[in-house]
């Protein structure tokens, strides 16, 4: 089981059904469990519905810590499986060049940049 | 020829001879290593930069039609061109993931090939430019 492999090919695959605008993304608040219990910040929370799962794709802040009291706030992507709304039963976070894409046209669909234009 | 200095002295000069040599050919070793370290931490980054931008006009590509197939397969070409030139400076198996994808990349794009399949590569490029991305936050440490 290639596990880099399927998480390569549903991210490739989400590009390519964004593109073709048939999966439709929506700004949303986080999960409870992405949110609850942790120092980490979710500024952008995006969902869709993609063969009957709901996929999330996130921006995640963390901080990094360099000594006991001093860090700074990293950002990363993140990508996940959400049931019932609540539970992330399955996650990535990485800053690989295909999450970033697809966060990018993700949130271009979502902010209707295009609508605002009249395109 | 008279020598004017004790036979063990001459023993012992030509124990440390050797020992020079062998300790010469071992910092000629490291040296080598060294300088292979330095082009990866110089050359990595610089590498998975410009393979983020190829990845990034490999979708702009395959948005279009026929003639975007034949700028991906051009983009294809450059990314299979710069991981060439990384390759013999990683270590043995680092070499074997970069090859693995040199191979099947160059395997796919050799034969007839569709827009499904330069989606694949583009699923590949992105895992191998992640893995590179890593390693160069690994030989940060070296």
């Amino acid at each position: 089981m290639n596990l880099t492999n399927e998480k390569e090919q549903l991210i490739t695959q989400l590009i390519r059904e964004t593109l073709a605008k048939s999966v439709v993304w929506n700004v949303q608040p986080p999960p409870y469990s992405l949110r609850t219990a942790t120092e980490n910040f979710v500024p952008l929370y995006l969902q869709c519905q993609y063969r009957n799962r709901d996929i999330g794709l996130y921006e995640l802040r963390q901080k990094y810590f360099t000594d006991e009291e001093s860090f700074f706030w990293t950002e990363s992507l993140g990508i996940c499986i959400v049931q019932d709304n609540q539970y992330v039963i399955w996650q990535i976070e990485e800053y690989s060049p295909s999450l970033k894409e697809l966060f990018q046209l993700a949130r271009h669909q979502a902010a209707g940049i295009r609508d605002l234009l009249g395109m | 020829m008279t020598s004017y200095l004790p036979q063990w002295i001459t023993d012992l000069a030509t124990i440390l001879t050797i020992g020079g040599f062998i300790i010469t050919l071992l910092l000629l070793r490291e040296a080598k290593e060294i300088r292979k370290s330095f082009i990866r931490k110089a050359r990595i980054p610089e590498i998975v930069t410009d393979l983020e931008r190829i990845s990034k006009e490999l979708i702009a590509h395959l948005q279009n039609s026929q003639e975007g197939i034949r700028a991906a397969h051009e983009s294809v070409h450059r990314a299979i061109g710069l991981l060439e030139s990384i390759e013999s400076k990683l270590s043995e198996s680092d070499k074997t993931k970069v090859n693995e994808f040199i191979r099947n990349t160059k395997k796919a794009i050799g034969g007839t090939i569709d827009e499904n399949g330069y989606w694949a590569i583009y699923s590949s490029l992105s895992a191998i430019t992640t893995y590179l991305q890593q390693l160069a936050k690994d030989v940060r440490w070296n």
